[in-house]
């Protein structure tokens, strides 16, 4: 199943478009494990906020503390944007393949990819239970 | 239930508004079972006394009093407090006072019984017979000529034969009092009849006794099992200055020169204030006869009142309350009766209103005989703290008035401050769920009920301030007032430190990380199990959701 997700993508030129360098050896490789790393960065990320989220909550010595606005859950989730784009500099700093063959517009896909998959993530988490009330 | 507090006098009056002061705290006067709204639906004892109906009857020939007005002020505030609750948070009082105005006589002529003295009413000629051999016989002529449309002055031996014809006067259900006292229509009823009034004063020492006589023989006669009546008799708790000048001695006579002279000279004292010319001649006149509560006759006339109680009127009452204060509070206004007759209330007071509730709730219909509340040894009664107060009991609990106190106080915090009403409901989450399944996502409702909420709030602080606060009433501790005053507070530099105990002790203990206390009595709640206590949704009203929070409150263990 992930592997013919990866082939669709491959064919569907997503790869090409993810990395600067489509001529480099090895680009495919490169960007398949970029995409891996946004993946695994946004759902790394929308895990973490959430059990923030969550001990924040749990810590909260009243009801009002307990309450959250949509404003507050919108501003909260805006700040996990920023770690999202931390994390994910990082490892595309951390490889000398990311950074010859994504480039410095490949980061910046991979950035915007992770926020959108970051964001679903986080809208999942606030789907059910008491924080659903929280956004929708 | 029904209940009917007969306020008998001046005294009596401060006593009825004390009671609905009470009754508006949230004093309970039964134990009903509610169903939470929790998912496990339990039912559980609530502390109420929502249900039960009171009637307050007035007798004192003093239309204009300034008592009166209070306790009316009061009830009124009282409705307005129910208006904005619905049914559920207290008892139904009928906001009609009924004023017993013992001069208001049957009258076989227009002309009988029109002349509020002594004379004119036991001398009108009323079924063309006169008692006037009698009267000369008992009386002095200055007793017999003295208005008495403003009370007895301290005399009860005026009252007593004015009473006795008004007792009369009910078994005819169209006259004035009959129509009032309706009680032909009581006696299919469960009724408790409880008559208050002073037993140094005029009014009241004449009229408790007399109207307690009458109620028992019907009661007797009809075979009224359902009836029981009990009585409240107040010893001197306040002390009256003198007046602004003092009686004439020896033989001197009344004269309308003296009358003048005197009225030029004191005319500008707050007891001749608002009345008309004719009124400050008149009440001149009562001065210089000596028709006025005289402070230093007054343990003499307590005596002589119990000593009748003993010989002749105890076994009228299937309970009796005696309350009064080792040193009564000094009042700084002298008035004989009218509208400056408005004196703040008084610890003895409510007291004298627990007494009555003690009354009504009582659930042992075989207790008889004199209940004499004793007080401890620090008692200070010129500083009373609210854990002085007498408990009573209901459904067998014992209820202390100041864990009453307290528990209205948080509740008023909690209510205010507790719940998030700024934010939409629709963002409110579990741990108030059962209000935020009341408003599913209505946010006009909320609304509305904040608004509501906030308004019967401020009347109960109201309520609360009136009853205990040492600059609103007398006999009561400034440390009691301090504490509740903060609970009472909208500034939050001031409530601050109450909700900072409320909150939560820990990650995963919702209990309060301190125990809210007020002297003795204190309770222990965070607002975490504040916000999930909520009747089940069919009992929802704003009342009925203070009263189940008030009554968890109450029956939290003490801390």
């Amino acid at each position: 199943m992930l592997a013919a997700t990866f082939l669709l993508l491959q064919e569907s030129g997503f790869f090409s478009w993810l990395v600067e360098d489509n001529e480099a050896s090895g680009w495919e490789e490169t960007a398949q494990s970029w995409l891996i790393a946004s993946i695994v960065i946004a759902v790394i990320c929308a895990g973490l906020m959430a059990a923030i989220k969550f001990v924040i909550k749990q810590r909260a010595p009243n009801i009002k503390r307990r309450v959250w606005s949509r404003l507050r859950t919108i501003i909260f989730i805006l700040v996990g944007f920023s770690g999202v784009l931390l994390a994910t500099f990082l490892v595309w700093y951390s490889s000398p393949d990311f950074v010859n063959i994504v480039g410095v517009a490949g980061l910046l896909k991979g950035i915007l990819f992770s926020w959108l998959l970051y964001t679903v993530g986080m809208l999942i988490w606030h789907s059910f239970g008491e924080w659903r009330r929280d956004i929708f | 239930m029904k209940y009917i507090f007969i306020a008998v006098g001046g005294s009596g009056t401060k006593v009825a508004e004390s009671l609905v002061n009470l009754l508006a705290i949230g004093f309970p006067t039964r134990v009903s079972q509610s169903r939470t709204a929790d998912a496990r639906e339990e039912t559980m004892p609530e502390f109420t006394s929502h249900g039960d109906t009171l009637e307050i009857w007035r007798l004192d020939p003093d239309g204009s009093s300034g008592a009166a007005d209070a306790l009316q002020n009061c009830v009124d505030a009282y409705q307005k407090l129910q208006g904005h609750l619905g049914f559920g948070w207290s008892i139904e009082i009928d906001p009609e006072i009924r004023h017993l105005d013992p001069l208001r006589l049957p009258q076989a002529a227009a002309s009988d019984n029109r002349m509020n003295t002594l004379e004119g009413i036991l001398s009108s000629n009323y079924g063309k017979t006169t008692s006037d051999p009698f009267m000369r016989l008992f009386y002095e002529p200055k007793d017999l000529e003295v208005k008495i449309d403003r009370g007895f002055y301290q005399k009860p031996f005026i009252g007593a034969a004015i009473m006795a014809v008004y007792g009369e006067s009910l078994k005819n259900e169209k006259s004035d009092g009959g129509s009032k006292c309706r009680l032909n229509h009581h006696e299919s009823l469960d009724v408790r009849f409880l008559l208050c009034g002073s037993l140094h004063g005029g009014t009241g020492a004449c009229g408790v006794p007399i109207i307690g006589k009458y109620l028992k023989e019907r009661k007797k006669e009809k075979d009224l099992n359902k009836w029981r009546l009990g009585a409240c008799l107040l010893a001197p708790y306040n002390l009256p200055p003198q007046p602004p000048f003092g009686q004439l001695q020896g033989d001197e006579q009344v004269t309308n020169a003296l009358i003048m002279d005197r009225l030029r000279a004191y005319s500008n004292e707050k007891a001749f204030a608002g009345l008309a010319i004719e009124e400050q001649k008149e009440l001149t006149k009562q001065i210089l006869l000596g028709f006025y509560a005289n402070p230093e006759d007054m343990i003499a006339r307590t005596r002589q009142g119990l000593l009748y109680y003993q010989d002749h009127a105890s076994d009228s009452f299937d309970e009796l309350y005696i309350v009064g204060k080792p040193e009564p509070d000094e009042l700084t206004t002298w008035s004989n009766g009218g509208k400056s007759q408005n004196n703040p209330l008084n610890s003895a007071e409510t007291v004298a209103a627990l007494s009555a509730l003690d009354f009504f709730a009582s659930s042992d219909v075989d207790r008889k005989g004199y209940l004499i509340g004793t007080s401890t040894q620090t008692l200070d009664s010129h500083k009373m703290h609210l854990s002085d107060l007498p408990h009573y009991r209901v459904g067998g609990v014992p209820v202390d008035p100041e864990r009453a106190f307290l528990a209205t106080a948080i509740l008023y915090h909690s209510l205010l401050h507790q719940i998030p009403w700024g934010e939409k409901v629709r963002s409110w989450n579990n741990v108030i769920e059962g209000l935020k399944n009341y408003y599913h996502d209505d946010e006009d409702r909320k609304q509305t009920d904040a608004s509501h909420f906030r308004e019967a709030a401020a009347l109960i602080a109201n309520f609360i301030g009136a009853t205990v606060f040492p600059n609103r009433a007398l006999g009561w501790s400034e440390e009691d007032a301090t504490i509740l005053s903060k609970f009472l507070s909208n500034d939050e530099r001031v409530y601050r430190d109450i909700s900072r105990k409320m909150e939560k002790k820990g990650f995963l203990n919702n209990r309060a990380k301190e125990p809210l206390p007020l002297r003795e009595a204190s309770i222990e709640v965070s607002a975490m199990e504040f916000g999930k206590w909520c009747p089940s949704g069919d009992q929802f009203t704003r009342g009925a959701y203070l009263r189940h929070v008030w009554s968890k409150l109450f029956t939290k263990e003490q801390a």
